[in-house]
């Protein structure tokens, strides 16, 4: 990878480690503005741990982490926020006793214009505009995920993590989210890093996947690779769907990894 | 200008009109109505429900309890009283002021504009190392301080009169300057929790982790409340102070910081109009229970030596309350905030 | 300054630092476990004291007085346990500053009238006053006793929590307490545990406190209750080993400052103490305790 790519969310080399336990180890992955990523892996893979040293709530132990050629490693969660990365949380995490319009205006910053516009305007962009009034504690699941991306939109992000936003959400609610990341991704310009177990969602919304297992990269490639690529198939399907993949007439791994100048597999 | 919300400032407008109202008809009845007695105590309530409010924009907006407010109250009451008292009396009992202070007879503004200044500095020199300390140690750091003022007043005896106190403090103060201070307090917190600073420390109150990885800077938006609400105190201390003639350390202790605390507690952490009308219940209690024990008249609830009925029941209410009703009486609503449903039964929080 | 004295003085701190050490570890262990403080933790040291007093007045041997009181001191604290904290486990976190503030405040209150506003003298008996003497340095009896009682106790607890299943599951439970207070009946009788742990602790600290100072008042418990407060702050919250640090470092302070300040400024030592205090807080908030990683969801 080139030191000398001014854009982009990059991710270098970042290891971290726990009082001996290693969570993540040596990962490396990128996000274009622009352009939606989705981080996948089973449980305890390393996802979340990787998007809370992203967004500094902790520190690496190794590695750097810069958002568009800016140097970001080790710094506070208020300083990587302000260098232009916004977040969403696996457990929502609202400002619960505020209203919605309160929990979106809070986090707006040096508004252009009047930020009850600015609120409004989003809150209706992603349809719970009627809701402005509701304490945010008194939503119903679904709805309060949604105000947690209208929240993470509103500092105007160049790029932006969610962190499992689909979990516990119905098929429609879901069909909802995608048109919401990809209008994130699209009209509001953001680079798009999402952690999600739907591969459904992931498959149809994101440009590239990036595969972790036990910390490490273990793919990375276009959506295909959950179909094609033995290892992942294996995390995610079992043997059986390995052996069955190797007999069938589709690409290997070879293909997989090599298409689209993606990252060889480690 | 973006930055402030229309609509929590009418909010917050709306509930500064209802809150104004009840000062207005106080003070009125107290011009017309009331005999001396029952004068002070209306009189008294109106400051220390201002005190409740100014400790309410801090503890209510940051989710942090501060039990170190009593120090700014006790600061602005001791400069303000030293800076009205005549020299002659000052010379007495305070032999040790510098000559400025020694030489200066204030009038009303003057008196309560050094006040200020002095708490604004102890605030600005306090909330520095105070806003970026976690929730729990910044408690405890808070009850240092209350102790701290108070060991310096008790000892400082050439320049405070140590536990005897200040007596003859001038009485610079009339019913409509109490009703003056009580409107610019109130608004002034009303205006505080609206403003975008005051909703980012609220934001903070919810979820620290959450406000810090949107980028609110929690600890200066702790500062700002810290200093805020520490302002407001001194007004309305400062007032206080050249309302009540004579005063000491015993005055601004535990017992009182307790005191204001229930009323803020029954009433509602998060709310302006809680804190008022939590006074308002606390202070009519008091009364009661006090003709009950046949006891002195002092005015208001800051007696403090008087063991017995009145701290008990305080004490007693205050448990009853937390478990029938932890979040007090209006919770983090506002009066301006209420709409139909709240009234509906059975549904709809606070 | 002679280096007797600087020996005497340093028996004295450390004599001082045992008792904060002690009152510092009782109020963390509860700390530690529900992550929360006990406003009512200084009045166990009033119970603890009075009880002793009013035995000992009535003829009790001092001994058989101090058990009685330890124990009176326990059943205080675990009072507070199911009248101030276990009824508002779902109520917000400052919730229980209160009532466990309004406990205190009842007790001192329910003193005053049933007993007296004014403080009880208590007989210490002649030898406890007496002092050792090694070469040119004296050091008094209690001094020694005072630190020999309150390290066994502190030994005692450390054995307790590392040996058993109990102490197991309270330090188990002192690195989530988050989901401790949530847990509701699980992990009711490991609270109450740790109640009757932390009120015995302060409740040797309050037979020493009160031999040492030989009076009781009903206003007694504050002082404890900050002294116990600084040094868990300076120890860093919930670590117990920083209680300890703290309470000894807290009494060293004080002694320092009483014995280098010129005598006009002395009376101010406990607010140079809490100006000390700030200012450690300022340059280390965490304390001694060393940087805990956030855990986030």
């Amino acid at each position: 990878m080139s030191v000398e790519q001014r854009t982009g969310l990059v991710v270098a080399g970042v290891t971290k480690t726990f009082a001996g336990l290693t969570a993540l180890d040596d990962v490396t992955l990128r996000v274009e503005q622009g352009e939606i990523l989705g981080l996948m892996g089973p449980n305890g893979s390393g996802k979340s741990t990787l998007v809370n040293v992203i967004s500094g709530i902790l520190a690496p132990t190794a590695g750097s982490v810069s958002v568009d050629g800016q140097d970001v490693t080790g710094k506070s969660a208020y300083n990587v926020a302000h260098a232009g990365i916004s977040r969403s949380f696996q457990t929502v995490r609202l400002f619960g006793a505020l209203s919605v319009s309160d929990n979106v205006a809070a986090v707006v910053r040096r508004p252009r214009r009047a930020v009850d516009r600015t609120v409004v305007e989003l809150l209706e962009r992603l349809r719970i505009g009627h809701l402005a009034d509701e304490r945010a504690d008194g939503l119903a699941y679904g709805l309060q995920r949604r105000v947690e991306i209208a929240r993470a939109l509103a500092t105007n992000p160049r790029y932006l993590l969610l962190d499992e936003p689909a979990a516990g959400l119905n098929d429609s609610e879901s069909a909802d989210l995608e048109q919401i990341i990809r209008a994130a991704a699209d009209d509001f310009g953001c680079g798009v890093l999402i952690i999600d177990h739907d591969i459904t969602l992931i498959t149809r919304l994101c440009h590239r996947l990036h595969v972790l297992s036990n910390g490490r990269t273990l793919a990375e490639g276009s959506p295909d690779l959950v179909r094609t690529h033995p290892d992942v198939v294996r995390a995610y399907l079992g043997e059986r769907a390995v052996a069955e993949l190797a007999s069938s007439d589709l690409t290997t791994s070879q293909e997989g990894s090599s298409g689209d100048g993606s990252e060889p597999v480690r | 200008m973006n930055s402030w919300s229309g609509r929590r400032l009418r909010e917050g407008a709306v509930t500064f009109a209802a809150l104004a109202l009840v000062f207005i008809v106080i003070a009125v009845v107290i011009e017309t109505a009331l005999g001396r007695s029952d004068s002070r105590i209306a009189t008294e309530f109106m400051l220390i429900a201002s005190m409740v409010v100014a400790i309410q924009a801090y503890v209510g907006n940051s989710g942090l309890i501060s039990f170190g407010h009593v120090a700014f109250y006790a600061i602005a009451a001791y400069v303000a009283g030293l800076a009205a008292m005549s020299p002659s009396d000052k010379e007495r009992i305070t032999p040790d002021l510098p000559a400025w202070l020694m030489q200066l007879e204030a009038g009303l503004p003057a008196a309560v504009g050094l006040a200020l200044l002095a708490v604004l500095i102890f605030a600005v020199f306090t909330g520095v190392p105070f806003s970026r300390m976690n929730a729990s140690v910044v408690s405890a750091a808070t009850l240092a301080l209350l102790v701290l003022v108070h060991s310096v007043i008790n000892l400082w005896n050439g320049v405070t009169h140590g536990p005897l106190g200040l007596v003859g403090v001038p009485d610079l103060v009339n019913t409509w300057v109490v009703l003056g201070t009580s409107l610019i307090v109130v608004a002034g917190a009303l205006i505080y929790r609206a403003s975008p600073w005051g909703l980012k420390l609220q934001a903070v109150r919810e979820n620290e982790v959450a406000a810090a990885a949107l980028g609110i800077p929690v600890a200066k938006m702790r500062f700002v409340g810290w200093v805020v609400s520490a302002l407001l105190m001194a007004l309305a201390g400062s007032v206080w102070a050249l309302n009540s003639l004579a005063f000491a350390p015993s005055m601004f202790y535990f017992t009182d910081t307790f005191a204001m605390l229930a009323m803020l507690v029954v009433g509602g952490l998060g709310s302006v109009s809680g804190a008022v009308v939590g006074a308002a219940i606390i202070t009519v209690l008091s009364e009661l229970l006090r003709g009950l024990e046949g006891g002195l008249d002092v005015g208001g609830v800051s007696v403090p030596e008087l063991p017995g009925i009145v701290q008990l029941a305080t004490a007693g209410l205050i448990l009853i309350v937390l478990i029938a009703r932890p979040r007090g009486l209006f919770g983090n609503q506002e009066i301006g905030g209420l709409r139909p449903r709240h009234f509906a039964l059975g549904r709809g929080r606070s | 300054m002679s280096p007797e004295l600087l020996i005497q003085q340093f028996v004295n701190a450390l004599s001082i630092g045992s008792i904060y050490a002690l009152l510092a570890l009782g109020l963390a262990v509860v700390f530690s476990v529900l992550g929360l403080l006990n406003f009512a933790y200084g009045e166990i040291l009033t119970i603890t004291a009075y009880a002793i007093v009013l035995l000992v007045g009535a003829g009790v041997p001092l001994a058989i007085a101090a058990v009685i009181g330890v124990i009176a001191g326990i059943g205080m604290s675990l009072l507070t346990e199911v009248v101030a904290f276990r009824p508002l486990r779902k109520a917000p976190a400052y919730a229980v500053v209160f009532s466990s503030f309004a406990v205190s405040l009842i007790v001192q209150s329910l003193i005053r009238n049933v007993i007296s506003p004014r403080p009880q003298g208590l007989a210490v008996p002649g030898w406890l006053d007496g002092v050792l003497t090694l070469g040119s340095i004296r050091i008094p009896v209690l001094a020694i006793i005072t630190i020999v009682i309150a390290v066994l106790a502190m030994v005692a607890l450390t054995s307790v929590l590392q040996g058993t299943k109990q102490g197991l599951a309270m330090r188990a439970a002192a690195e989530d307490f988050q989901t401790t207070r949530l847990m509701g009946a699980k992990a009711g009788r490991l609270i109450l545990l740790a109640f009757a742990v932390s009120g015995t602790l302060a409740g040797i600290a309050g037979v020493l406190w009160i031999l040492r100072t030989g009076s009781a008042s009903p206003d007694m418990g504050f002082t404890p209750l900050l002294q116990a407060f600084v040094a868990v702050v300076l120890g860093g919250m919930g670590s117990l080993r920083g209680a300890v640090l703290g309470g000894f470092a807290l009494a060293f302070v004080e002694v320092a400052l009483q014995v280098f300040l010129p005598s006009a400024i002395v009376p101010y030592v406990q607010a140079i103490t809490l100006l000390v205090v700030i200012a450690v807080l300022y340059f280390r908030p965490q304390g001694f305790a060393k940087k805990i990683e956030e855990r986030v969801a």
